[in-house]
Formats: structure tokens, sequence, C-alpha cells
């Protein structure tokens, strides 16, 4: 389907923009304990499915909670992305060293869990210095719209200030025949590193 | 009077034809704490046909027509299509199953308690995402349903302005996937074997 923004020309960068962007960069680097309520939608080929989706941050440590409709197949995982304890609406739990490959086992859907809590906040999984410049395009307040990232391409939308940080309340994420949409209904981003 | 009995109940139950309301939905753990309010309408036809529509905190709607649930999401821009039978441990199925109840459900009467008559409902299905679902009802019918599941979170569902049998627009439960809207097959949901 077509990209969410189109995909213009990519100049590159301009200086004011970079400068908007470091500023943009280092508020959200601060952001330590953060979490956010929404929905997401996953697509692999024909199948897919829409979720709920609570997502916690507690610096490294990612708690998330995934239920279908009428809070059926509820999916609840906590830990980091190698060492995690899924445990589903049954109460079955089981610990992993491989979410990401386990969690494709079960849904057949391929989440980015290492790279998915700097990603949804609208940061590179290092830094915009590693990619090339028309891997990446900044909108004029220096925040990403989109770029290319470990062979996955992210775009954003609905940025909103919440407290001292502007946070997309829209991404689509695409890599193969996977596309993941998450759109966010409310951030919370307690304090932040002050 | 409210049913008293659980036969009053089935009888009940099985008396709907059709069923449009408001709701109120509300979401807590296992320490009470609320994780999570969603209000909407909805309206179903028995058996097996509803349009069941969250209006807030985001718009979703979930569609059910001759055997398929469809779950429409604006904000995401997709429609999934899946058996409703995936559905059938679900509460909604208390309410539009095709099987009576006391089938699907082994039953016990609770008592009155805030001019509701209260039942309580256990799944004869082992496996299933509810533990317990409780029903109260009043001289007119269903007014409320608590889903307890396996983490001891609770559902908690509220009728409104219930409309019982009436005449209901059959086009309702068509879904028709709007332009620019990607349509999915959803698999069944994530479970640990």
């Amino acid at each position: 389907c077509a990209s969410l923004l189109g995909t213009p020309p990519s100049e590159p960068a301009s200086d004011a923009q970079l400068a908007a962007w470091e500023s943009h960069e280092q508020s959200l680097e601060s952001m330590s304990d953060w979490a956010f309520d929404g929905r997401a939608a996953v697509r692999s080929g024909v199948t897919g499915g829409s979720v709920q989706l609570e997502w916690t941050q507690v610096g490294t440590v990612t708690s998330l909670e995934l239920a279908g409709p009428f809070d059926t197949g509820r999916l609840a995982m906590t830990g980091t992305a190698d060492h995690m304890l899924l445990t589903d609406g049954n109460g079955n739990r089981r610990v992993t060293d491989r979410p990401e490959a386990l969690l494709e086992e079960q849904t057949g859907w391929r989440i980015p869990l290492s790279t998915l809590p700097r990603w949804v906040r609208g940061l590179p999984s290092d830094s915009l210095e590693a990619l090339e410049s028309d891997e990446y395009r900044l909108d004029d307040q220096g925040r990403l719209l989109s770029f290319t990232d470990e062979g996955w391409e992210v775009e954003y939308d609905r940025y909103r200030e919440i407290g001292r940080f502007a946070l997309p309340h829209f991404v689509e994420l695409r890599h193969d025949g996977m596309r993941i949409r998450i759109a966010v209904h409310a951030w919370d981003v307690g304090q932040g590193r002050q | 009077a409210p049913a008293e009995s659980v036969d009053a109940l089935v009888e009940q139950l099985s008396g709907i034809e059709t069923l449009a309301a408001d709701f109120r939905q509300e979401r807590r753990d296992a320490q009470g704490q609320v994780r999570r309010e969603s209000a909407g309408r909805f309206v179903l036809r028995r058996p097996g046909q509803f349009f069941w529509r969250y209006e807030t905190p985001y718009v979703q709607e979930l569609i059910a027509n001759d055997g398929t649930l469809w779950v429409y999401e604006p904000d995401l821009r997709q429609a999934s299509r899946s058996p409703l039978a995936a559905t059938e441990g679900a509460p909604i199925a208390i309410l539009t199953g095709e099987r009576p109840v006391d089938e699907v459900f082994r039953i016990r009467h609770l008592e009155s308690e805030g001019g509701l008559s209260w039942f309580a409902l256990r799944p004869r299905a082992e496996e299933g995402d509810f533990r317990e679902v409780l029903l109260g009802v009043d001289d007119r019918g269903i007014r409320e349903m608590r889903f307890i599941d396996q983490l001891d979170q609770t559902t908690r569902v509220t009728f409104e302005s219930r409309r019982f049998n009436q005449p209901v627009d059959e086009s309702r439960f068509r879904f028709e996937a709007p332009e620019g809207v990607d349509v999915v097959e959803a698999r069944e949901p994530p479970a640990i074997q």
C-alpha cells in the first residue's frame, strides 16, 4: 500500500533542522521511565490482526500487554529483548531468551522488541549520524518523519507535546512482508531524568 | 420481578431476539486498580449477529454476521476477519450464542443486590479466557456483566437505555471495508502452548 506520507525526494536535512533535532533527541534520551496505551495492527502477507497494546518501559525493562477483541487472547510479556517472561490469558507462563523468535512462532508476527522502545518514541536505534543522509527525513521542528534503520522503514505522524517531550501518536514500521501500525492513545512520561 | 432461578435466567436470555443499548466498560486488575475504561453502543440479533462499537477511548467496531467476526480499526486503517467461533468463550457469546447458556456454562443463582438478581456462570469448557462471568439482571433483563479472567482481572460492562426485541436494521451487521483500509485474515489470538 502507498506509504503513509508519500515519499517526496528527500533532500538532506538543513543545518537548522539538524540543530532542532539535537535538542529534540536530547530530551527523548532523557526519558527513562515511560508508558503508552494504544492499539497496534500488524499485517504479514494476507494474515494479521489488531490488538490493544499497553507498553511500560522502566529503564531497559519492557512490560507489555496485548489483548484481542473483547479482551480475549490476553498476552503479557515482561523483561528485556534477550530475556522475557510471557504469560497468556490462561495463566500459562514461559521464560525465553529469544522473545522475538517465540512471539513470531506464536503469532507469525515479527516484532522488533529490541529496537521498538527507541523507534516508538521517534529515536533511531543508534544515532542519526549512523544513518546515510538520504535514509531519514526530519520535519521543520527537527523531529523524525521517516527513516530506514536495520532494514526497517519507519514513518511517524501526529507528533504532540507531552510535558517537555514531542512524541508521535502514529508509527508505521515495514520490513519484508511485515507491516506494523501503532496508534498511541495516551503517553505517560512521568518526569524523565531531570 | 427479576429472574430468581437458573431456569428463569435461561428463559429470559433465550427470550432475547434483539437488544440495542449503550455500554460502559471498566477493567480492573487483580488489585482492583482501574486499568481501562471504554464506552460505546451495540445492537445484536440472536443468533450470531452483532454490531459492537467502542467509541472511547478509541473507535473500534466488531461486527459479526454469518459466522464471521470483523474487527475494524479506523485509526489503524485495518480490518481483520476471523471465524466467530473464536469468540465462543467471550462474554458476547452469552448474549448472541446459539447454544442455550446453561449448555455452555454451569450457572448458580447468587443473591439480589443493588436491585439486580445475580448469577455466577462458570464455563464448562476448561480452557477459556474467563474463569467466571457474573450476570446482573433486573425485571427487564440483563443489566450488567462482570468477567473474571485467569489472572483475576475483572472487566465490568454495564448496559443503559436498553431496547429489547425491537426491529433492527439488518444492514448494521454487514461490513464493507472502506477505501484505503487493509483487510487481513486474523490468526488465532496468541496463546502459549
